[in-house]
């Protein structure tokens, strides 16, 4: 029987694009998902979280004393990981494995650490907005060469 | 047993004679023992340095144990006559004109046994001193010294400039005001940042009523239209009568503070030669802010975010003397303290380099010493939100490498001045015992390169230029009223260390523009900057990071199972260069809570390694402005201490980003 290599292919060519074609459509669908805000508190650590439909996101951070941080960047969702980076560059600290229900975010880190964190959906208040607008943010700048003969 | 009191009488004279002071015999002081001398304490019963020169011709004595108890008793007349022997005393009275309010730190400090002596005009007071020196009711003698106060540089009369329209504030001057924003629009020399920062922090805090500000100074002109809503006013006395003490606190008539150059409570600006210096500080501090007149100030209030604090005058310079003494120095710190001050506000000093030890400053000012140390006490702090005052202090305006005293001291801040430029201005003190750099004034570009501030309108028009250290430091003051005032709104309170740590991390960097090149000034001087390098304190003094203190630093994240290299900026400011760490250590509960493997710090940055999740403190404590820390053998930097809160966790991102 003569093999017919087309036959065989165009199923292939054709489950794979099935696959890839779901894969995007997860993707579409979680990403989806994954637009809005989401609140996550624990002790004196309060963060919240806006995942823009433009691929922007911003992030409003209170670590123990003092008032809200806020950083922004872009985000991104291959394959069910989301990824991202911070506006001046920096990639994230890890990567997430993402799990999304109707009104909660799960964050499982893929830096080895194996972090989960679990958000809620929830408005950003305009107080925590109002409280990181007020600060005149710093960036980490190189510090001053060395004392140097001229 | 009389000859080893001549011997020793002698001894002192030729001790005295040594300085080249002293010219008179020993005969006519031939001592008995029933006249209460003895003499075996001599050399150290005379302050070193004797030489003279007094207030008035008045000694400054302390009473020895024993003459103290009999005067305790009541039997003042017996210590006159055991302190005198046959010296013909004109004077004998206690130093303190009133009691202090806490009356038990000033036994502790010896304040109450300090005494003012005075003498015919005819005898030498040096020779006067060696004759009470061998008292045995006397512990220390010295003269009633005079201080000098910091030149203030060329005094220049202000034209309002109409065309400059304010910015922030509605007070018509606040535009010329390069020291609270400068943005470097006002000229192209200037540096965009170089100022207080005061135009962020107003939208935060302005200020607060129950912070008052001792100026120690010459006199602050009250009834100024642009001070006197922000004057102290001790009301009892403005609403009691004449020449009385309405409200009992041994001061007659002080309505806005006490004038103690002429011991009486007006405070008083018509001296011929007065300059307006203390004035002009005055509104560096609180000038009204937002009334429409003149000039803004750092803490001079802001419509909706706090009233300004209050400014005392205590007056120790009168007209043209720009001395005062030891005991009206001294007076005036009690007086700061025991009505309600917060700050000492001190433009003034002992040039830079005179003293270079702490010791020898304290000798030779043990009265002012003593003031000091009753103000900084904890047990009479004023203000709730912090555990003790603060003394800010001009690091003086002789370009020496020192800071001058009393700011060198380890318990007081010593401030040195920058120009609009940013750059070390031309007369400023730097290096050892200086602590934080702050807004100056120089004559580089102009008048307007000077800070503007309040006058006096007969002397030097209600609004003036002047430039110096003098300038400097009521910006470092007027920061520091702010951060009281932001605490005291959050129901915040503070350690005395914790705080004054804030104060040296509330600063920009000043050191990366001084790593090389070179300052041209007008008198054509040239700066060579890399000698200011790291000798300009913690860095450059700044409101909005003074407040950012006061609410909070938020914890370091650090990623657990790793290494971790944190910036300690937030905790430290951005003078690194002038800051030595010196140690990390960690309380074995947090050791153990977070699992701490490894601490360290180096050039700014912490290392450390946590094998466990969770949350602790770690303690950093360094030395600010300076490798060593200042004390009784050498002057030095500030020893400082801060609390660090870490958060170890399985992921950190840039800049201690939650993702």
């Amino acid at each position: 029987m003569k093999f017919n290599l087309k036959s065989l292919v165009s199923p292939a060519v054709l489950f794979t694009i099935a696959l890839f074609s779901f894969s995007c459509s997860k993707d579409a669908v979680l990403q989806e998902n994954i637009v809005g805000e989401w609140h996550y508190s624990d002790n004196d650590t309060d963060v919240y979280i806006a995942f823009g439909e433009s691929s922007e996101y911003e992030l409003f951070q209170k670590i123990g004393a003092g008032r809200y941080r806020e950083y922004q960047g872009k985000w991104f969702l291959e394959k069910g990981i989301l990824s991202g980076d911070y506006a001046e560059g920096s990639e994230w600290g890890s990567s997430y494995k993402v799990e999304v229900n109707s009104n909660t975010l799960t964050l499982i880190a893929l830096n080895g650490s194996e972090e989960v964190t679990v958000y809620t959906r929830e408005s950003i208040p305009a107080s925590v907005r109002e409280s990181a607008n007020m600060i005149q943010f710093h960036l980490q700048e190189p510090r001053s060469a060395s004392l140097t003969d001229f | 047993m009389e000859i080893r009191k001549t011997v020793c009488i002698a001894t002192a004279f030729c001790t005295l004679t040594g300085l080249g002071l002293l010219s008179s015999s020993c005969e006519k002081n031939v001592i008995t023992e029933d006249d209460g001398i003895i003499s075996d304490e001599l050399s150290t019963k005379m302050v070193a340095g004797f030489n003279g020169e007094s207030v008035n011709g008045e000694l400054l004595l302390m009473l020895s144990d024993e003459a103290f108890k009999i005067w305790s008793q009541g039997d003042s007349a017996a210590v006159a006559d055991m302190v005198r022997g046959d010296l013909d005393l004109t004077d004998f009275r206690p130093a303190l004109p009133v009691r202090p309010k806490n009356g038990k730190l000033a036994s502790e400090l010896g304040l109450d046994r300090w005494f003012v002596a005075s003498f015919t005009p005819d005898l030498d007071i040096a020779e006067a001193g060696a004759m009470l020196s061998l008292s045995r009711g006397v512990e220390l003698v010295q003269p009633n010294r005079s201080g000098q106060i910091q030149p203030a540089g060329q005094v220049e009369h202000f034209t309002p400039d109409t065309k400059c329209e304010p910015v922030f504030m509605t007070d018509p001057y606040f535009r010329s005001q390069w020291n609270l924003y400068n943005d470097g629009s006002l000229d192209s020399r200037f540096r965009a940042g170089a100022d207080v920062g005061a135009a962020y922090a107003w939208n935060l805090c302005g200020g607060d009523p129950r912070v008052v500000v001792a100026i120690i100074d010459g006199p602050v002109k009250y009834d100024h239209e642009d001070l006197a809503d922000n004057m102290w006013v001790n009301e009892k006395e403005l609403q009691g009568t004449e020449g009385v003490d309405d409200d009992g606190n041994g001061y007659v008539d002080d309505i806005y503070g006490y004038n103690f150059a002429l011991n009486c409570g007006s405070i008083d600006w018509s001296g011929e030669g007065e300059l307006g210096h203390g004035t002009h500080v005055a509104g560096i501090i609180g000038a009204v802010n937002g009334n429409g007149k003149g000039i803004s100030s750092v803490a001079g209030g802001v419509e909706d975010k706090g009233r300004g604090v209050r400014m005392m005058s205590c007056q120790i310079f009168y007209g043209s003397a720009r001395s005062a003494s030891d005991l009206q120095v001294g007076n005036a710190f009690i007086y700061a303290a025991d009505n309600g001050a917060s700050i000492a506000q001190c433009s003034y000093g002992y040039d830079g380099g005179t003293y270079k030890k702490d010791n020898d400053y304290i000798n030779k000012w043990p009265f002012e010493y003593r003031g000091l140390k009753y103000f900084t006490d904890p047990s009479n702090a004023n203000c709730p939100a912090v555990e003790s005052n603060v003394a800010v202090f001009a690091a003086g305006n002789e370009t020496s490498s020192y800071s001058s005293y009393p700011g060198a001291l380890p318990l007081c801040i010593s401030v040195t001045a920058f120009g609009p430029d940013g750059l070390p201005a031309a007369y400023t003190n730097y290096g050892l015992g200086c602590n934080i750099a702050a807004p100056g004034g120089d004559d580089n570009f102009g008048q307007s390169s000077k800070i503007l501030s309040t006058g006096i309108e007969e002397i030097n028009g209600d609004y003036a230029w002047m430039a110096g250290t003098s300038m400097a430091c009521p910006h470092v003051s007027s920061v520091i009223a702010l951060g009281m005032s932001y605490a005291l709104q959050l129901g915040k309170h503070f350690s005395s260390d914790e705080f004054l740590a804030m104060v040296y991390a509330s600063v920009n960097d000043i050191n990366s523009s001084l790593a090389n090149g070179v300052k041209q000034c007008p008198d054509g001087k040239t700066l060579e900057l890399r000698n200011y390098y790291g000798r300009m304190g913690t860095g450059a003094i700044d409101a909005w990071q003074m407040l950012m203190q006061v609410e909070g630093i938020p914890s370091i994240i650090v990623e657990c199972g790793k290494e971790c290299r944190v910036d300690l900026k937030d905790y430290f400011g951005g003078g690194f260069e002038t800051i030595t760490f010196t140690s990390v250590e960690t309380d074995a509960v947090y050791k153990d809570a977070l699992g701490v493997v490894s601490a360290s710090v180096d050039d700014g940055y912490l290392s450390i390694r946590c094998e466990k999740k969770g949350s602790g403190k770690i303690r950093v404590k360094a030395i600010a402005g300076g490798t060593y820390a200042g004390g009784p053998g050498g002057i030095g930097g500030t020893e400082i201490e801060r609390e660090i809160s870490i958060l170890s966790r399985g992921v950190r991102g840039w800049n201690n980003g939650w993702l």
